[in-house]
Formats: C-alpha cells, sequence, structure tokens
C-alpha cells in the first residue's frame, strides 16, 4: 500500500512525533527532511496528503509549494501547512488555492489526527 | 558681545559707539529701521539700542518687525527716548524691550544698562543652549528606549516562536503513552507532566500574545462588530464550563451594540472576562453579562458572585503576571489575562475597570469603548 501522508519538516523531532502518531492510528507515512526530498517524493508519485512546515532552511514551505506548482507535481495532492505562527498571513494566501488549511504547532494527537483523518477524505484514490 | 546701535542721528551714532568701544563692545551702526532690519539679519547682534523717530521706520515699528523675525525676536531692544517722554517708554516696554536709556545719554547709566542687558541675553543664550540639549538627549533617550522595546518584543517573540517547536512532541505524546500505561504510578507522573506541558502550551500561546499587542507593528483590523451578538456567542460556547461548574448565566444587554473594533480582539476580551468570572465563582454563583449604550460609549460589565478581590488586588490587578496569593500556583492561570484585556481596551480606544465590594462579595470588571456611529445610506 502506497504511503497516505507525507510530513515535510526539517525538525527531526516533529517528523518523528507524526510518523509516531499516525502510525500508531494506522496510518502510512512518508518522512521528508526539507523541501526537496518532497519534490523527490513526488515525482517517485507519492499521492495522499502534505503536511508541510513553512519556517526551513535553504527552501521553506511556501517555496516548496511554489516549485511543486512549477513543476507540474501538484496532482491531486492536498498540502496542510504546519506553523509556528499564528496567523501565517499574506503568504498563506497568495497560495490559498494548493493549502487548505494549517495546523499551529504545538498540536495534540486528537488535533494532528481530526485534521488528518478530514483531509485525506479529499485525496482521490 | 555685538551691539547694534540704530539712530538716523549720526551725531548720536558716535557717541554711543565712543562709549560703548570702551566697554570693549563690538559696535555696529545703523541710520534707520529699515537698515537696522537688514544688518540684524546678517549680523544677530546680542543687543540693539533703537531709537524711535526715526524717518523710514519708527522705532516701534521695527521692534514688531523684529518680535516677529523667528532668528531675532530673541535679541534684546534697548529703546533710546527721550527724557520727558514717559507714555513712549510704557510703550516701548510693553512692545518687548527690555529697557529704555533716555537722551542724551550719561555715559554710566549708558554703560551699566547695556552691561545689564548683555548679562541677561548670555544668561538666556546659555538656558536655550542646555535646553536644546537637554532635548537632544531626551530625544536620544527615548529613541533608544522604543528600540529596546522593540528589541524586547522581538525577542519574546522569537522566544515563544522557538518553543513551539519542542513542545510539540511533548504536547502530542505524552498523553498518548499516559493512554497506553496500566501503571497506575506512572500514569499519576505522566498527568503531573502533562499538566505542566500544558501550562507551558498556554504560558507561550499567552506570552506571544502580550507581545503581539505591545508591539507597534500590530495590526488592528476594525470592522463593524455587535458586541451584543458577541456576548451571547460567547456564552453559548462556555456553556459547558457554566452547567460543570453550576453557574448560572444572566444576559442583559440592548442589542444591538455596535462597535468598530478588531473582531479577533474584542472575542478574546470578552472570553478571557467571562471564564474569568466563571473561574473565581463558587458553584451555584451567578455571572452576570450586562451592556448598553451611555452617550456614544458602549458599556460592558461582567459581575460575578465569586470570591470578590481586596482593593489590593485591584490594584494591581492589570499588572502583568501579577496573581493574587490564592492563585499563585494556580496552573490554570498565567498572570496574563487582565493585561492582555486592558492593552486590548487601550488599543480600542477604551477603558476597563474592576470593582468589588471585598473579599466574598463579587467582582465587577466594567469596560467601555467608543459606540460605532451607525451611517445612514
Amino acid at each position: 500500500m502506497n504511503d497516505q501522508v507525507m510530513i515535510v519538516d526539517d525538525d527531526p523531532s516533529i517528523r518523528e512525533t507524526v510518523e509516531i502518531v499516525l502510525s500508531a492510528f494506522g496510518y502510512s507515512v512518508s518522512v521528508a527532511e526539507n523541501g526537496r526530498v518532497c519534490l523527490e517524493k513526488l515525482k517517485d508519485e507519492f499521492k495522499g496528503l502534505i503536511l508541510m512546515d513553512v519556517m526551513m532552511p535553504e527552501m521553506d514551505g511556501w517555496n516548496t509549494i511554489v516549485e511543486i506548482k512549477e513543476r507540474g507535481l501538484h496532482g491531486d495532492n492536498i498540502i496542510c501547512m504546519l506553523t509556528a505562527v499564528n496567523d501565517p498571513g499574506p503568504k498563506m494566501e497568495k497560495l490559498s488555492e494548493y493549502i487548505i488549511d494549517y495546523i499551529r504547532k504545538p498540536f495534540t494527537s486528537e488535533e494532528l489526527i481530526e485534521k488528518v483523518k478530514e483531509y485525506l477524505r479529499y485525496v482521490k484514490k | 558681545m555685538k551691539v547694534l546701535v540704530v539712530d538716523d542721528n549720526p551725531k548720536a551714532l558716535l557717541i554711543a559707539k565712543a562709549r560703548l568701544v570702551k566697554e570693549g563692545i563690538d559696535v555696529i551702526c545703523a541710520g534707520g529701521g529699515k537698515q537696522c532690519l537688514e544688518i540684524a539679519r546678517e549680523e544677530r547682534p546680542d543687543l540693539i539700542l533703537l531709537d524711535i523717530d526715526m524717518p523710514d521706520l519708527s522705532g516701534f515699528e521695527v521692534c514688531n518687525r523684529l518680535k516677529e523675525e523667528e532668528t531675532l525676536c530673541m535679541v534684546p531692544i534697548i529703546f533710546l527716548t527721550a527724557a520727558d517722554d514717559n507714555g513712549n517708554r510704557i510703550r516701548g516696554l510693553d512692545l518687548g524691550a527690555v529697557d529704555y536709556v533716555t537722551k542724551p545719554f550719561d555715559a554710566f547709566e549708558l554703560r551699566a544698562r547695556v552691561r545689564a542687558a548683555l548679562r541677561t541675553k548670555k544668561l538666556q543664550d546659555q538656558l536655550t543652549n542646555f535646553n536644546q540639549k537637554l532635548e537632544k538627549k531626551v530625544e536620544e533617550r527615548t529613541s533608544r528606549v522604543q528600540q529596546l522595546l522593540q528589541q524586547k518584543n522581538a525577542f519574546v517573540n522569537q522566544l515563544s516562536h522557538d518553543l513551539k517547536t519542542p513542545l510539540t512532541p511533548l504536547v502530542a505524546l505524552l498523553p498518548l503513552i499516559a493512554k497506553r500505561t496500566e501503571d497506575s504510578e506512572a500514569k499519576r507522573m505522566l498527568n503531573l507532566a502533562i499538566d505542566s506541558v500544558n501550562y507551558m502550551r498556554n504560558l507561550t500561546e499567552t506570552i506571544l500574545q502580550l507581545a503581539r499587542l505591545n508591539s507597534s507593528h500590530s495590526q488592528l483590523k476594525p470592522e463593524k462588530i455587535d458586541i451584543a451578538f458577541e456576548i451571547q456567542n460567547i456564552i453559548n460556547a462556555l456553556s459547558s464550563l457554566f452547567s460543570e461548574r453550576k453557574i448560572s448565566p444572566v444576559i442583559n444587554t440592548d442589542t444591538p451594540l455596535l462597535v468598530e473594533c478588531d473582531e479577533i480582539l474584542i472575542k478574546e476580551l470578552l472570553h478571557n472576562l467571562i471564564s474569568n468570572a466563571i473561574k473565581y465563582t463558587n458553584s451555584g454563583g451567578v455571572v452576570t453579562v450586562r451592556g448598553f449604550c451611555n452617550n456614544n460609549q458602549i458599556q460592558i460589565s461582567i459581575s460575578d458572585t465569586g470570591i470578590g478581590m481586596t482593593d489590593e488586588q485591584i490594584d494591581h490587578a492589570f499588572e502583568e503576571f501579577y496573581k493574587a496569593d490564592d492563585s499563585r500556583n494556580d496552573r490554570s492561570s498565567t498572570g496574563l489575562g487582565l493585561s492582555i484585556c486592558r492593552k486590548i481596551i487601550e488599543k480600542s480606544e477604551g477603558k476597563i475597570q474592576i470593582e468589588s465590594p471585598g473579599l466574598g462579595k463579587g467582582t465587577t470588571v466594567g469596560f467601555s469603548i467608543p459606540r460605532c456611529i451607525e451611517n445612514e445610506k
């Protein structure tokens, strides 16, 4: 079975936390430590929900989405941002057609599962 | 020191000059009113000796014009008057002259009066100088303080954001472990840790909010909102808390109560104040929210039948991190809620105050903000 959720975050503790929580609830998780790896995984035909950190070195979450868009890798994937800021502001608005929502750090496992469950429904099988 | 002597009589000029040069004073002469103005603008004398009767411009007129010019208005003027001319002396002093000397001059008197005027001028110059230096210093300090405040806000902002990432594994994973643990001792430890983590999460969020409100860059998005409607919404949202604590909400407001404020901030304010009222009220109590319009001000009060406050507690209640003694170790309180409320009210050009008849007798928090005047279309 293909992975359903991809977590893109430069912080290993966040990647592992998301992986542990989602696995515990029966989801299969793919892990990317930066935007570049995310793009590669998309090329390798990942299909599902992408949880994307905003603040990452080199290529941040927004730029990664711009790249996804420009390389035509968006497909039927759903993108949800992970952010430490309360209001992601104008950058989020600019890319709003590619982003379904954002999850604020720190999040509880319930908050994460609830959103993942909801947004995976939109991913076309 | 430089003195400008103005007289249409060349003889009088010569005499005055001769008397003053002896004092070691730099003397410049002008033969009439117009020339006086030109030279004064160019030379900026420290004192002007001014004749009254001159054919082109009278001394009074010259005096008036000097007082109107920013760079010359502070130059002291001594009028040269005739001995019996009391009326002109008074008029001259009223026009802003510092003194007068009667013609023909007594050499000693002339020099003494000039010396006195120059002494005053010197002191005045020093004072102006000190003042300017002081103003500059105050400006420098003020801008430094503002800069430091901004740095503090930026620091607090950054810190709170940076705390959020390491908090995530704790917030997400500790409850999962607690759920899986059968060991009751371990469960107790974990629950303690979870409480702490939740408190830290709450604190980070609240500090961030305060930093945002403190920041001069924070942008308000004022829009027209009905406070009465928001009150109802928040009471509804808190209904489970009300019933859990067996406290009855009472709403008594006019509708609508329109204000022009940032919606998020107003919701935050009402939520803070109403949940505070619940928190400090014992089971069976009542929380009453009143709202009405009074002279273009919307006045809201939130009263409870709770534990009340002492005057001293009220005095400190709006301070950041202030907690009343009995809630010092209360993990559900950050000590920042009311200071956030006050900041929100200040940003909305309103006022907030707390009243309590004393411990055990309930508390009323009241605030007022300007009413939004509806444009008839």
